[in-house]
């Protein structure tokens, strides 16, 4: 059987001092089309790292991706570019701030050659399915709030149609309620359009409410999985776990109202 | 003890930023403030510090050693303002001088506010780094060297350097991976003690919150919505619920 993605045995060094530095260490797994899948590691595991070579924007060292069977070559060619699409922790980094939010999304259809007036009908759908008023259309990106912003830049991601959606840390910077809007939006997405969705965290305890599977990375490595069928966990992911229950904990203990 | 009292500010766009808040931080306390982003929390501290926009209108008391803090002249409260108030601003990492190495930060504070000579702020400079849990080794280094948690301790370190006993922290987890977070609960529990300082901090993080303080202020469009206290934090407002819940994981129905 052919998986949607499959990463064999990828590896990216990078050189530090001279010396070569594995920023990813021998990565494998793969994905069924329509997955939700959650990568979570602490910082400098390699989340970002392994993102990046996903969507073509570094090459990796060592290994190969294979897409629907097929093997990815680097460059990534401009036909293939659309069908996966990342989203970025900084997003107000990756939005021209002398756009409006309207021309930002209908951006990536103008560069795929879709006219003008249809890809605005178009851009403004999306900019509502993904819970915007009409009167954000035409803010500025500074003008609209953290969690926002988000939003515009999935907008700006989902427009293309992506098979395969990859979210890096992109629920960090907001508030929990947010966040969870956000999510909460995106698993109602991937019902409704099958869309494959890999979603990059550290926070572990979040990522158990939405992805029944959960890659564990530490320092480059793979060092363990959850999913309904199997968990192995190697020691630093059964760290990560230990501190998921701890807060968990912590929250737990306020459940119940305090005894007279 | 800070007392803060319906305290209230109005920004010149006519939008409400707090509306009578009143509470109090007792002397050695560690308090939280948890709220959404935009729910007022960055505004009490900006208001504290004189940091709001000009034409900015701010109503109530802040009292501090029976002087209202909020009359004091400015000329006044530049003395207070790092030597006995200490802020960590919300993107602490990036306040850093990313010119000066590690050990030219810490030593650039303790110059500003306190007297020491050149001996003493050397070993000053190396318990702080202790205290922290930063290697000796680190001090030659540049922020853009750290780790994201480093330059939190390292600028959490620069406020102790200050000789600030009332520290004020803005969202000190964001950008801080969990296992992170977690050693920063560890470390402001043991400065706290060692140093017997009086903590204000606001953030969204939940878990983070509720290991640290004795007292938990729940905000929203700038008013209180409850006061959670320390004999067992229990959430009986609907946004309070919906934090914890959020944070479990258990979804609505």
């Amino acid at each position: 059987m052919t998986y949607q993605l499959e990463v064999k045995n990828l590896s990216k060094t990078f050189k530090k001092r001279g010396e070569a530095f594995y920023a990813l260490n021998q990565i494998s797994f793969s994905l069924e089309k329509g997955e939700l899948l959650s990568l979570v590691g602490p910082s400098g595991s390699g989340k970002s790292t392994l993102a990046r070579i996903l969507v073509g924007l570094i090459a990796p060292s060592e290994g190969e991706i294979f897409f629907e069977g097929e093997k990815l070559a680097f460059p990534f060619s401009r036909s293939f570019r659309p069908r996966l699409q990342m989203v970025f922790q900084e997003p107000a980094g990756s939005l021209n701030p002398r756009r409006k939010i309207l021309e930002l999304v209908a951006e990536p259809l103008l560069i795929n050659k879709v006219p003008k007036l249809q890809a605005k009908i178009k851009a403004e759908e999306m900019i509502l399915k993904m819970g915007l008023k009409k009167e954000h259309l035409f803010r500025f990106p500074a003008q609209v709030s953290g969690g926002e912003i988000q939003r515009v830049a999935l907008a700006r991601a989902l427009i293309v149609n992506p098979e395969v959606l990859l979210l890096d840390e992109i629920t960090s910077g907001l508030d929990p309620l947010t966040a969870w809007e956000i999510l909460d939006l995106l698993i109602k997405l991937n019902q409704e359009t099958n869309t494959t969705i890999i979603f990059i965290t550290h926070n572990l305890l979040f990522a158990r409410q939405f992805f029944p599977r959960i890659i564990f990375l530490f320092q480059g490595k793979l060092v363990g999985e959850i999913s309904p069928e199997k968990i192995s966990l190697l020691p630093p992911a059964q760290e990560m776990l230990a501190v998921a229950e701890l807060q968990q904990k912590t929250l737990e203990s306020s459940l119940s109202p305090p005894k007279a | 003890m800070i007392y803060l009292e319906s305290l209230s500010v109005f920004y010149p766009e006519g939008k409400v930023g707090v509306k009578d808040i009143s509470f109090e931080i007792k002397e050695g306390e560690v308090v939280g403030i948890l709220g959404r982003s935009g729910a007022g929390k960055t505004t009490i501290l900006k208001a504290f510090f004189r940091l709001l926009p000009a034409r900015t209108e701010v109503r109530g008391r802040i009292i501090w050693q029976e002087r209202n803090l909020l009359e004091i002249k400015e000329r006044d409260f530049y003395f207070l303002r790092g030597r006995v108030f200490g802020l960590l601003p919300q993107n602490a990492q990036a306040v850093l001088n990313p010119f000066l190495r590690v050990e030219s930060l810490l030593e650039e504070t303790i110059r500003t506010h306190r007297r020491l000579n050149r001996a003493q702020t050397r070993r000053e400079i190396e318990t702080l780094l202790e205290l922290v849990g930063i290697e000796p080794s680190w001090q030659k280094a540049y922020p853009s060297q750290l780790s994201g948690g480093m330059k939190t301790r390292i600028a959490l370190a620069s406020l102790i350097a200050s000789g600030a006993r009332y520290l004020f922290l803005d969202e000190p987890t964001t950008g801080l991976d969990v296992v992170s977070q977690q050693n920063l609960v560890r470390l402001l529990k043991k400065i706290q003690k060692e140093k017997e300082l009086t903590l204000l901090i606001l953030s969204h993080n939940l878990p983070f919150l509720f290991q640290l303080c004795k007292k938990i202020l729940l905000i929203d469009q700038g008013r209180v919505v409850e006061e959670l206290t320390p004999s067992c934090f229990y959430f009986q407002s609907e946004l309070g619920k919906r934090f914890l819940q959020t944070a479990l994981g258990e979804k609505e129905k």
